[in-house]
């Protein structure tokens, strides 16, 4: 899914902003900066947007620290807050959303329900939709706003992801399944939603050699699983010893050369067991070899980027990148950007920044200059 | 490892830069800042500037040599091919010359177009994509077709260069004027100024009489070396060879692709968004040694990569 054009109501501070991301050929454009300065409201762009598609996909799209309240987000004298998404499904999406729909075995008290979702989607094949959020609730019946689809029951179409990872959850996944419909995803400027569904047993072999003089680590099991070392680890010693039966890409080697790409001449070497049995992950410069404690904040940041994209599958979907060019030089900063645009198949990046840098690398065409929002009374035309 | 810069023509967002950074940091890994020039401003100066900047203040009060590297590469434009040749010979020369005739000829290669054009195909339903040539053949064949009323312009940049270089041969037209300061002054008095004007301006009169008097300039001759030119351009092969893709002006035929795409039915599309386009072909079709002849970026690379290890201690 791209999105067309968003429509932005009494969100925080704007009041009404409207961005259209299609190109001078009417195509929605793959990447979008958001260009302007502090506090114009580029980050509050990309909240409006999770929060308007995060439910309807079923994927939790926001970032972490979003406070949702009337009070953070309804715009002051105004009594709801408003996003409108037009969005475009690939055909390829859509079908695969059909299948997806068709494929759910029978479920135990979900019967009636599927039949009748399966006959709907069957009868809806059209490729564009439009999502408008509204907070608070106007019926009143979920905490987190409501988002109503046109045409009628169109939401099937975003949620295929959802479907899919929902009823074939016990059953043999299909990669191919995961590169053919999308979702929204996040990333704000922790790059936090790094995390990933580590086998028990792999997790076991990386505790037992990395935890001290025998002593479990310090880190609660949810904040372990988060650790991008411990991911990496992870993604070594599964392409190491892959699961016999599964049909799963080696993401390892994919994250290794991403970043060999972006970073070089900095590379991953691979895994280790030190000296003292411990394992660890070990870099190298070009010169020097350095475990991943040497890691400077860009390179952890560059890697958090690459183990999200590769490790959750991410294509066919709206990948929202808040400050992307943060703790990086310059030319990874471009090597970044572009490579986003590249690692998975069929995203739209759509991502703020303040860098002169970035933004005189993208044709006026892909930026959106949002300058001051504030003192704009009257709606805001961003499209240059 | 030194710093080093390439300095470009054009604004920060401009084509040129846009296009050095897509090929060079993206594709070929090259640790390079990529500056524009500006516009206006000359690019072997701010390639100077950007040495000179790296230098170190030393103890006793003079600098160190610079420790970045500045390199600039600029538009041959109407220039003959050997200008661009002479600069790239120079092994350790920093002042480089494209040998096409501007960037937007690089993107003009009929692999890069049919790229474009398949991505306009695969991407646009509207009937007018299905009116593009459907291979490089055609790409190459619809550039030609586009390229032959450019010819009379081609010919006429062609020869104001040659009367340029005529004219630069007899002496200088620019009028300067320094007069010497009397002993033991600081600066020129009237005695001083009224001398060296007179002195100017009667070598600026003779320079124009020589100028005037030049064969080359005199019409029936400009009119006859003008259709030699371009009864060079007009053979056959000029064409056939691609020989148009080089030295004509890259951005005069973008301009004309885009107004035929637009007569065909692409109404609303850019000129930004044809370079768009056209610049992400490029990063898809460019290969090292293979796109062009001689591969000036490979060229650029190797000698960007090998000033970056030569750091000055």
């Amino acid at each position: 899914m791209k999105i067309a054009k968003v429509v932005i109501e009494n969100f925080r501070h704007i009041e009404k902003l409207e961005l259209d991301f299609t190109d001078s050929l009417g195509r929605v454009r793959d990447l979008i900066l958001l260009v302007g300065p502090n506090g114009c409201g580029k980050t509050s762009v990309l909240d409006a947007i999770a929060l308007a598609l995060g439910p309807v996909t079923g994927i939790t799209a926001t970032r972490p620290d979003l406070t949702l309240s009337p009070r953070s987000i309804v715009r002051q004298s105004a009594s709801f807050a408003q996003v409108s998404c037009e969005v475009r499904f690939g055909a390829d999406e859509v079908a695969a959303t059909h299948e997806a729909l068709q494929s759910i075995p029978p479920q135990p008290g979900l019967g009636k329900d599927l039949r009748w979702l399966q006959e709907l989607s069957l009868a809806h094949r059209a490729r564009d939709a439009t999502a408008v959020w509204r907070y608070p609730d106007p019926k009143k019946e979920s905490a987190f706003g409501r988002t109503e689809c046109s045409p009628d029951n169109h939401d099937l179409l975003f949620g295929g992801k959802a479907w899919y990872t929902h009823y074939r959850r016990n059953g043999p996944a299909n990669q191919q399944m995961f590169r053919r419909v999308g979702g929204v995803y996040t990333f704000d400027q922790q790059r936090t939603g790094a995390g990933m569904s580590i086998p028990a047993d792999i997790r076991a072999l990386i505790q037992k050699f990395t935890a001290v003089n025998g002593a479990p680590g310090p880190q609660a099991p949810e904040e372990w699983a988060k650790n991008p070392r411990n991911i990496l680890l992870s993604l070594a010693l599964q392409a190491l010893i892959p699961a016999a039966g599964v049909d799963a890409p080696d993401v390892f080697k994919q994250v290794k050369d991403l970043y060999a790409r972006i970073c070089t001449p900095h590379q991953i070497v691979g895994p280790i067991r030190d000296e003292s049995g411990v394992l660890d992950v070990v870099f190298s410069n070009g010169k020097y070899e350095f475990r991943y404690d040497g890691l400077s904040s860009g390179e952890q940041m560059v890697l958090l980027f690459l183990i999200r994209m590769a490790t959750e599958q991410i294509h066919q979907s709206v990948v929202l990148v808040d400050e992307v060019e943060l703790h990086q030089h310059p030319i990874w900063q471009s090597k970044l950007l572009h490579m986003l645009t590249q690692i998975g198949e069929g995203n739209q990046i759509i991502a703020t920044t303040h860098s002169p840098y970035l933004r005189s690398l993208y044709s006026r065409d892909a930026v959106r200059d949002l300058g001051e929002l504030e003192p704009h009374p009257e709606p805001v035309e961003a499209r240059p | 490892m030194a710093n080093v810069h390439l300095v470009c023509e054009g604004k920060m967002d401009s084509l040129d830069r846009r296009l050095l950074v897509a090929v060079l940091v993206r594709k070929l890994n090259v640790s390079v800042q990529v500056t524009a020039a500006g516009g206006e401003r000359d690019l072997g100066g701010v390639a100077s500037w950007l040495d000179e900047i790296s230098r170190q203040p030393q103890p006793n009060g003079s600098y160190s040599a610079p420790h970045d590297h500045a390199v600039a590469i600029e538009d041959r434009n109407f220039h003959p091919r050997t200008r661009a040749a002479d600069a790239w010979n120079n092994s350790s020369g920093k002042r480089l010359v494209w040998h096409r005739h501007e960037i937007e000829n690089y993107l003009l290669e009929p692999a890069v177009v049919h790229g474009a054009f398949a991505s306009f195909r695969r991407t646009v339903s509207d009937p007018w994509v299905q009116n593009l040539p459907a291979d490089e053949v055609g790409a190459a064949g619809l550039l030609e077709t586009l390229a032959q009323p450019l010819l009379p312009h081609q010919a006429g940049g062609v020869l104001v260069e040659e009367l340029r270089v005529q004219k630069g041969n007899v002496g200088g037209t620019d009028m300067g004027c320094r007069p010497r300061p009397p002993a033991g002054a600081a600066y020129a008095g009237r005695p001083e100024w009224i001398q060296a004007l007179t002195t100017e301006i009667a070598r600026l009169q003779q320079a124009f009489t020589d100028i005037a008097a030049l064969p080359a300039l005199q019409p029936p001759t400009i009119e006859s070396r003008y259709d030699a030119i371009m009864a060079e351009l007009q053979r056959p092969s000029f064409l056939q060879n691609r020989e148009h893709l080089i030295d004509l002006p890259g951005k005069e035929l973008l301009a004309t692709l885009l107004q035929h795409l637009r007569n065909l039915g692409a109404r609303r599309l850019s000129q930004a968004g044809l370079e768009d386009e056209l610049l992400t072909s490029f990063e898809q079709t460019y290969r090292p040694g293979t796109l062009y002849q001689p591969d000036e970026f490979e060229m650029l690379a190797k000698r960007l990569t090998a000033l970056a290890a030569s750091h000055i201690p």
